[in-house]
This record gives C-alpha cells, structure tokens and sequence, in this order.
C-alpha cells in the first residue's frame, strides 16, 4: 500500500444534500477542504467545489479521431494497395464498406482511451493499492477531509469543531 | 418560490404574435395559389408535393410531441415537467392535422389533376390489367395502397388527436385538483390516468406511425419500398419536434415566462438534438449500406434517383441534418449557450423539413418523366387507341427495369475500376468491349451497353424484344434517365433542373411558411388556454432543481 505519510481529519456525512451545505458552509469560514469522498458521483458537487470543466472529454476526442484515422486509413490501405479483393462487385475503394468498422473503433477508442487516461490520472488500476480513511466512504456514507499534517492542535480542534458544527455524524483522524 | 408569480403566468397570445402567425399564413396561401397557377405544366405535382410535404412535416411533429410526453411519462421522466405545456400545445395540432390528412385523401380520391402522380397508386389506369398503363407492381401492391386506406390515416391521426386530447386535459385538470395521493397508490389519480393512456398509446403508436408513414411518404415511390424506413421517418419527426420545443420555450423565456427553465433542462435538449441526429444519421446510412451493397435495381432506384438527379438536396441534408449538428453540438458548452443552440436548433429544424422534401419531391418527380414516358411510349396521353395491347404488360415490366437504371450505374462503377486489371468477375470480353463502346457514344445503345455486364441470355433476348418493337420509344427512355449514368464518365448531356422540384424554391419556403404559420397559431393559441407551470404535478420539484435528485418528499406542496 502506498504510505503518504499525511494526518488527515474528516468528517462523515449521511445524506449528499447534508455534504454539500456543509461544504459550502466550511468554505465561507475559508477552511481549505483537502478533498471529498462520495460513493457515488454527486450531481453539482464540482460546482459547489469549484472545479474547472474536466478537459477528459477533449482527450476522448482526440482518442475518437485518432480511432477514426485508424480504421478508416487502415482499410483503405489494404483493400487498394495491400491485399486488393472484390467484394459483392464492388470497387476496392469502397468507402460506405468501411464506414460501420470505422464507428465501432471510434467508439472503442475514445471510450478505451478516456478510461485509461481517467485511471492514469486518479492513480488507479489493477495492483494499485490507495490508502483509504474509512470503509463506509465506498458504501453509504460522505466523506470531507482536511490536511492537518503540519497543523497545530489547536487547529485540529478548531477544524473538529467546524465538522461538528455542520452536523458531521462521525469526526476521526488518521494518518496515511 | 421567488418566480412563483412568473412561473405561474399564462401565457398571451397578443395580438402582435396572432398578426405575426397570420401574416405567415398569408404568405403560405398565396404561395399555394401561385405554384398552382405556375405549374399547371408539370401536371400541379409542385403543388400537391407542397402540400403533402408540410402536412407531413408538421403533422410529425406534433405527433412526436405527443410521442415525447408519452415516453417521458412511461420512463418515469420528471425533467421535462417544468415545460411539458409546450409539447402539450404542439400536440393539439394533430386537431388540424386530421383535415389536412382527409383533405389529401378527398383529392386523391376525387382524382384532382395532379394527384395521380402523387401515388402511382391512385392512378386506375395502373392497376387494370386490360388497360395499356397497367403497372404489374402496384396492382399487386393495391391492397395496402388505395384511397381507402389513404382515408385510413387520417382516422390514424384521429387516434392520435384522442390520446393528446385525453393526456393534455389530465394535465390541466391536475392544475386545479389538491394533490391528494389515495391509499395504496403513491401517484396523484391524474399521473396514473396519464400513465395508463401513454401506455395504451406507444405500441398504437409503433404501429400505426409506420402505416401513415408507408402510405404518406413511402408509396411515393410506389415501385420501392424499406423496411427501415419509418423508423427514419420517426426520428427525423422526432428531432423536428425537439427543435420546435426548443425554439419556442426560448421565446417564451424571452417573453419573461418559465423562469425556472434553466441551461440544464437546455442542455439536456441539446442532447436530445445531438442523440437524435446521430441516430438518424445511424438510419440513413444503415439504408443506404444495405441497398448500396445488394445493388438490387428495385431498390437502388431510389438512392440513385436522388443522388443523381437531386446532388445538392441529397447532400445538403447529410451536412446539414449530421455534420453540422454533431460538431457543433458535440461540445458541453454549445448546448448551454442560448445562441449556439438556437441557432443549430432552427438548422436542423430546417434540415428535416429538408429531408423530407428528398423523401417526397424525387419520387413524385420519378412518377411524373414515368408518365410522360409512357404517354411518349404509347404515343398517347389519354389512354386510348393503341396498337400492340397485346405486348404491353411485358413491355412494362422491362420497361420498368430499364428505366430505374439503378443497376446500370453501380455496374458502371465497378467496371471502372475493372480496368486496374482484376476483372475476376467478368468471364464474357466482349461485353466489357461493348460496355467500353457505350461510354462514348450518345445512342440507344449506350443504355444497352451499360446493362450488359449483368445480363444473363434470356434477359438480353428480352432486351432485343424491345428493341425490335418499340425502338424509338426507347430511345426517349435512355436519353432522358440513362444517360444520367454517364455523369461519372463526363460524357455531355443536359440534365433537366426544375426550381421547385431540383431545389425548393421561394415557393416551397412561402409555402412552409405558411403551415408553420397554422402551426404556430395552433401551438400558442393552446399554450394560452392553460397555465404554463403546473403547480400540481408530482415531479415539478425535480424539474425545476433539475441538477439533482431525490428532494425532500415533503416538498411538494409548497405552491399553495
């Protein structure tokens, strides 16, 4: 497993509606918010966390169109030059032939190229073993957490206290 | 609520809106009037093709809102009840439609000049077999396709018009009913009611869509059919209705009302246009691979009818209804901007209607240079002293297989290529020869060499037959349609372009405007009969925090 060395506080939440006035309430008391757990995908959590536009879906364009080239460029190449055959009386460049190939490895592609990327970029795939601060995030429960690494006492209860504040059902740290 | 107020406005149909809708009609009148007046010489087929194709058209559309409620309510959708009284409004257009479908099917089976050449099918004289004109196909086709089951479409939209009427007015009817939810049922009494007719109206609707479009659209070209295509049809009535929604919910939000309508319920019809034409593109292309690879003559007829003699229709409609759609669309941001989508929206919407006008136009227009063919090939127009009865339904079978040509064309293409060298297929020289002779001469047998490829002994015997016999008529034939085939060779000839027929013309856009002017007026003067939001509906919560799901279930009465 892979040690991060970082102590982490966070707290756990049981409804998404409670995570995100929670989190919108930590933001206004300018508490930096490490990151969030959810176990599942939580709509308008990205605009409530501000993150930019995910830019994956330009590199499953780019994947899509490097597909398209593939398939279509390939076909072309061994129908007229490589390896000729008539099919069905049909000219060797016969481009409407080649189109259903063409889509499903576009398809492929882009949706192959765009998990890769996706698991790359999250460190994640088989082998790969994160840290993780409670089971429960993967099952039912909503997870904020901060770095309190270098963070004094102090800090950490004031920390605790916002989490409590914005009715967190359970508060731990953990060092990963 | 702070747009409670706004949200609860109904809309008004001013009369500055009213005199814009009439004024379109206007335009759409005269338009009419004019392209009867003009085109008396192309026997009225550019007025009755107007009219067959707006009705079709915006009839579709209707029916697909109605298709658009159904399914949503089925698939337990709740986004779209914010808005859900625009597609209701379109829906009673099917009111109308029922007219203008039983008015088609009154000319046709009065026989008004013109119609004949609408449907092969109404023409008697095809369907007799002791007449000269008899057609073997569409006799035999006569027991789907006659002016009775024409009549039958209308009571098809009739159908349709009952199921929008029963949902449209349970849809009203929750507005003033206390949400009230009986023992034993989670849903309002209204929702289940409405449930209960959607379900009853998708299969009828399955079915009896693909009946009106056979006989709306498809026995145009009465010689041909696809299975596929009422499934294409469908979509391209589909994706119209998503624009039209689209557009008049911008205007309405323009005019201050559905306040709670946001970018998202925007962006998801965004989707609904971008999903939809790839799909449709999906249909086109699944079409056109089948019958490109089988290269059956009776089914390439229609592909090569368009892509010869109507190119620019035949590729605007890709451009326009798949490229531009899909580039523009495909990005998150375009589908949240009001003015890209808008924009795409009324493009595409223009693109179906365009589409439409390449189902129909070409087809009439096969039908009319058929008839005029065979006025030229029996040397007569009405029907009456002829010499070789005996001879003439053979005549007209080959004649037929001969005058498609679908089959010359694509045998032309291989060949080309067969000068490369591997001419594995062709085991008879001499046929290559002649078919090299045929591309540089302008004669009757340049048709003849075409075909040859393909022939087996009998069929040329067959051909030689008619050579013998009626040589000069068929002479006309290959002049007017085969020589098309000689474009790819670049051998000269003229290729007749009609405006109106080749190329909508301002005629054709009066025209339309015309039936978007009725279906305007249709639309807002429904919108303006009952409130656009309702209140009552149990998913109005998750429309208008469309974002995000579930709510709190005690919300839902808040708009008391």
């Amino acid at each position: 497993m892979r040690v991060l060395n970082k102590k982490v506080l966070f707290g756990l939440y049981d409804d998404e509606e409670i995570l995100k006035s929670a989190i919108t309430k930590i933001q206004h008391e300018d508490a930096e918010i490490m990151e969030v757990f959810t176990p599942f995908p939580v709509h308008g959590l990205e605009h409530v966390l501000g993150f930019n536009e995910s830019r994956i879906h330009i590199a499953g364009f780019a994947y899509g169109l490097f597909g398209t080239c593939t398939a279509f460029g390939f076909m072309s190449w061994v129908f007229t030059q490589d390896w000729p055959i008539i099919f069905g009386g049909k000219p060797y460049f016969s481009a409407p032939s080649f189109i259903p190939i063409t889509f499903e490895f576009t398809v492929l592609m882009a949706a192959v190229g765009m998990v890769i990327t996706f698991y790359l970029i999250c460190g994640l795939g088989p082998g790969v073993t994160n840290p993780y601060l409670h089971p429960r995030i993967t099952d039912d429960k909503f997870c904020v957490a901060f770095d309190v690494t270098d963070s004094s006492s102090e800090e950490v209860n004031a920390l605790s206290d916002l989490l409590a504040r914005t009715n967190a059902e359970e508060i731990q740290t953990k060092e990963i | 609520m702070s747009n409670h107020n706004t949200n609860t406005a109904q809309f008004t149909f001013d009369s500055k809106i009213k005199l814009f809708t009439v004024v379109l009609m206007a335009i759409g009148i005269v338009s009419l009037g004019v392209t009867f007046a003009i085109d008396g010489e192309y026997n009225h087929i550019r007025f009755w093709t107007n009219i067959l194709h707006n009705t079709v058209f915006f009839v579709g559309i209707a029916f697909a809102a109605l298709l658009f409620i159904s399914t949503h309510t089925m698939a337990w959708g709740g986004w779209q009840t914010l808005f859900k009284r625009v597609p209701e409004a379109m829906m009673t257009f099917l009111y109308v439609g029922v007219g203008l479908v039983a008015l088609i099917g009154v000319a046709i089976a009065l026989d008004l000049p013109g119609t004949d050449l609408l449907y092969l099918w109404s023409d008697e004289a095809a369907l007799d077999p002791a007449n000269e004109h008899f057609d073997k196909l569409v006799a035999h086709k006569s027991t789907l396709l006659n002016p009775m089951t024409y009549f039958l479409t209308a009571l098809v939209v009739a159908l349709w018009s009952f199921f929008a009427a029963k949902i449209r007015s349970l849809s009203i009817k929750q507005d003033t009913t206390p949400y009230t939810v009986t023992e034993g049922n989670s849903l309002p009494e209204e929702t289940v009611k409405t449930r209960l007719y959607a379900a009853i109206f998708l299969p009828v609707a399955g079915f009896s869509s693909a009946f009106a479009i056979w006989l709306w659209v498809m026995s145009v070209d009465t010689h041909w059919y696809s299975t596929l295509f009422a499934w294409y049809a469908t979509v391209s009535m589909f994706v119209s209705c998503v624009c039209v929604m689209l557009l008049t919910i911008m205007f309405l939000k323009h005019k201050g009302y559905l306040e709670s309508f946001t970018a998202n319920h925007m962006h998801d019809l965004g989707k609904y246009i971008f999903g939809f034409s790839v799909f449709w593109t999906y249909l086109w292309f699944s079409q056109f691979l089948l019958i490109w690879f089988a290269n059956n003559g009776e089914e390439t007829q229609y592909f090569f009818l368009r892509f010869e003699q109507f190119k620019p229709i035949f590729f605007i409609n890709l451009i326009i209804n798949f490229a531009l759609p899909f580039l523009i669309l495909i990005m998150n941001s375009s589908k949240r901007t009001v003015g890209t989508i808008g924009f795409t929206a009324g493009l595409v919407l223009l693109g179906h209607w365009i589409d439409f006008y390449q189902m129909i136009k070409p087809g009439v227009w096969y039908n009319y240079e058929h008839a005029q063919h065979l006025s030229h090939a029996h040397g007569d127009d009405h029907g009456h002293g002829h010499e070789d009865d005996a001879h003439s339904s053979t005549y007209r079978l080959e004649d037929h297989n001969n005058f498609n040509g679908g089959k010359a064309v694509l045998t032309d293409y291989q060949d080309g290529h067969d000068d490369q060298g591997h001419g594995a297929e062709h085991t008879d020289d001499t046929h290559s020869d002649e078919h090299n002779d045929g591309d540089t001469t302008t004669t009757a047998h340049d048709d003849h060499g075409h075909e040859t490829p393909h022939h087996d002994d009998t069929h040329s015997d067959d051909h030689d037959h008619n050579h013998g016999t009626t040589g000069g008529d068929h002479n006309h034939d290959t002049n007017d349609h085969d020589s098309h085939g000689d474009d790819a060779h670049g051998s000269h000839h003229e290729t007749q372009f009609v405006m109106g027929i080749h190329f909508p013309g301002l005629l054709e856009l009066g025209t339309m405007a015309g039936f978007l002017g009725l279906f305007l007026f249709v639309m807002f003067f429904s919108l303006s009969k009952a409130p656009l939001y309702p209140p009552n509906d149990p998913y109005i919560r998750e429309s208008e925090h469309h974002e995000v799901w579930p709510y709190p279930a005690e919300g839902h009465d808040d708009h008391h």
